[in-house]
């Protein structure tokens, strides 16, 4: 799966500006950005649902969109989508909805009966295949959604927020039985968020989206130690600094109360269960550091950081 | 409070309370012999009327025209609505919708002015371009095998956008991600169509239905105005019926009486009809 130098405006608000993107086979790739910054709508144009105004996509290798004469409609691309709202057919049991993209593609029915159950066996959705989409949970909603999209063993699979309608005390352990069935069946996924912490635990590499590209593309771990400019580092939840013609950037974690080269105003402190939260000014700018143990000091606090990364001001 | 409750609702009671007022007001009328013409009091005749009304050849006749019409009206009406109404749906033509409310904006009398010009056999507009193909125009309006049919043509002309509306209002309400997840799973053509948008957009198709059923029940302005139920009975409805022989030679109990099996009949097809809507909604 591969975008190339993809452009999309809508009226005069560009979306995607020269996107490049590239999914290996088998790979989970994460999307990572803010509300309203194309992910969608990287994930539609995959899916064909939109054409880009310029660039490539291919799948598989194939060329399915060159923003010109080349064009495969969506129906002949074999992707798999989940959408946010998971979009079931409404009119449909659970046990119909898995069943349309085969139907569709005229598979004998015993064939559809086997795979429809394999699916759902693997999902655990078996016992609530005769019912409708407004009788299930959110959770099976998901699921059969999800089932649906991987039924015809789709080239890509792609997901749009998938979990963000799902109960918070559920998703973790539901993401993660998700994606080891997806891993296991080997599909290529691309899954766009905007949740840090959903992204690092998911992704086998991950992407932060900003203002229509591809900002920097690395494991979770390569984007979280060495974010490549500011951007990518408050998405990934550093603290900045100014400091004459330089940003300082360092995370709430790698902060130590007590003694160093910072000085701040105490705000705030929230209790986070594992540590306390402690909000500070520092210069004009708002910090956030964990400390283990509930700092004492009220108004002015002195800190140090272990790690400091340094970028020159925009 | 309690008082508070039912002065709510008094508008709403009042209404249903002269409705009901009237069903059983014609109810007594129609079991006496009451005529305006004549200086005598109104005379008890028990079931007459309806007996009279019931083996009147005229009156079994216009239950057969108003079924044909019925089915046929309605039928036409909501076939070609959900055809247009997709077409609209799936091409994005939304500037037609503003046009459809046109044909119910106009008058009937209008309409029918426009059409008896449209079917006259010997100059209407169809008349002269059938000469002008070296035919000649059947006289669509005397013929008692095709009158009707020109009354339900008229009829399918002015109400069909009206289907298109409420069909099209249904289709709105269908999330536009469904679609695309139905392209995706490599939906296309009829299987779109028959699988995916007419199944979501049923409640829409079965009230639009639904409407035009009861409605096309109480067919009088256009058979009026075009034939005054003739030739002979071909055209004459139940309204048409109640009209000639109720109200216009002042008949009350007559008159009384058809009402009464106009709304029975009606009954017969609107109850369970809407019995069979509202269980298809709950679900």
């Amino acid at each position: 799966m591969v975008l190339r130098n993809v452009e999309k405006s809508f009226g005069r608000l560009r979306v995607l500006n020269r996107l490049e993107l590239e999914v290996g086979k088998g790979e989970y790739f994460v999307v990572l950005g803010p509300s309203g910054e194309g992910k969608s709508t990287s994930l539609n144009i995959i899916a064909g649902i939109l054409r880009p105004d310029r660039g490539e996509v291919y799948l598989g290798g194939a060329l399915v969109d060159d923003s010109g004469g080349v064009y495969v409609p969506p129906e002949r691309r074999n992707v798999g989508y989940v959408f946010q709202s998971y979009a079931l057919y409404p009119h449909m049991t659970a046990f119909d909805n898995i069943a349309f993209p085969l139907k569709m593609a005229k598979q004998p029915r015993e064939e559809i009966n086997r795979a429809v159950l394999e699916v759902a066996q693997l999902l655990g959705i078996r016992e609530v295949l005769n019912k409708k989409p407004a009788q299930l949970s959110g959770g099976q909603r998901q699921r059969v959604a999800v089932a649906r999209a991987l039924v015809k063993k789709p080239q890509v699979l792609l997901m749009d927020e998938p979990y963000s309608n799902i109960d918070p005390l559920l998703r973790e352990s539901v993401r993660a039985e998700i994606r080891r069935i997806i891993k296991d069946l080997g599909i290529a996924t691309v899954m766009v968020t905007h949740d840090r912490e959903e992204a690092m635990a998911l992704a086998d590499r991950l992407g932060v989206l900003r203002r229509g590209r591809l900002l920097q593309v690395g494991t979770p771990q390569e984007v979280l130690q060495k974010p490549c400019c500011p951007d990518v580092a408050v998405f990934m939840g550093y603290n900045l600094v100014p400091l004459d013609n330089r940003l300082l950037a360092f995370r709430p974690e790698e902060a130590e109360l007590g003694a160093g080269d910072f000085v701040g105003e105490l705000i705030d402190v929230e209790f986070r269960g594992r540590w306390w939260a402690v909000v500070a000014r520092v210069g004009g700018s708002l910090v956030k550091l964990y400390t283990a143990d509930r700092p004492s000091t009220n108004g002015k606090i002195r800190f140090g950081v272990r790690r400091l990364l340094e970028y020159a001001a925009e | 409070m309690r008082l508070s409750r039912y002065l709510l609702v008094a508008p709403g009671l009042l209404g249903l309370a002269a409705y009901v007022a009237g069903l059983l007001y014609t109810l007594y009328l129609s079991m006496y012999y009451y005529s305006l013409f004549r200086a005598e009091a109104p005379r008890f005749v028990g079931l007459g009327n309806y007996l009279a009304v019931l083996g009147d050849p005229t009156f079994q006749k216009s239950v057969l025209v108003t079924a044909a019409f019925v089915a046929s009206a309605a039928a036409l009406e909501v076939a070609l609505g959900v055809l247009f109404a997709y077409w609209i749906y799936m091409s994005g033509r939304r500037w037609a919708v503003p046009l459809l409310t046109v044909p119910l904006l106009i008058p009937v009398v209008s309409y029918v002015v426009f059409w008896y010009f449209a079917v006259d056999f010997r100059r209407g507009v169809f008349a002269q371009a059938a000469n002008l193909l070296g035919l000649s125009m059947p006289n669509l309006l005397g013929d008692p095998g095709t009158a009707l049919w020109a009354i339900v043509a008229l009829d399918v002309l002015q109400l069909t956008p009206f289907v298109v509306l409420i069909v099209l209002a249904g289709m709105l309400g269908i999330p536009g991600e469904v679609l695309w997840a139905a392209r995706i799973d490599g939906a296309r053509r009829l299987p779109m169509a028959f699988k995916v948008v007419l199944p979501m957009a049923m409640t829409a198709i079965l009230a639009a239905l639904m409407l035009r059923l009861i409605d096309a029940f109480r067919i009088f302005a256009k058979v009026w105005l075009l034939t005054k139920g003739g030739p002979g009975d071909a055209t004459t409805t139940l309204e048409v019926f109640l009209y000639t022989r109720g109200i216009y030679p002042l008949d009350i109990g007559t008159g009384a009486a058809v009402s009464v099996l106009i709304a029975a009949l009606v009954s017969v097809v609107a109850i369970p009809y809407v019995y069979l809507v509202l269980r298809t909604w709950r679900a």
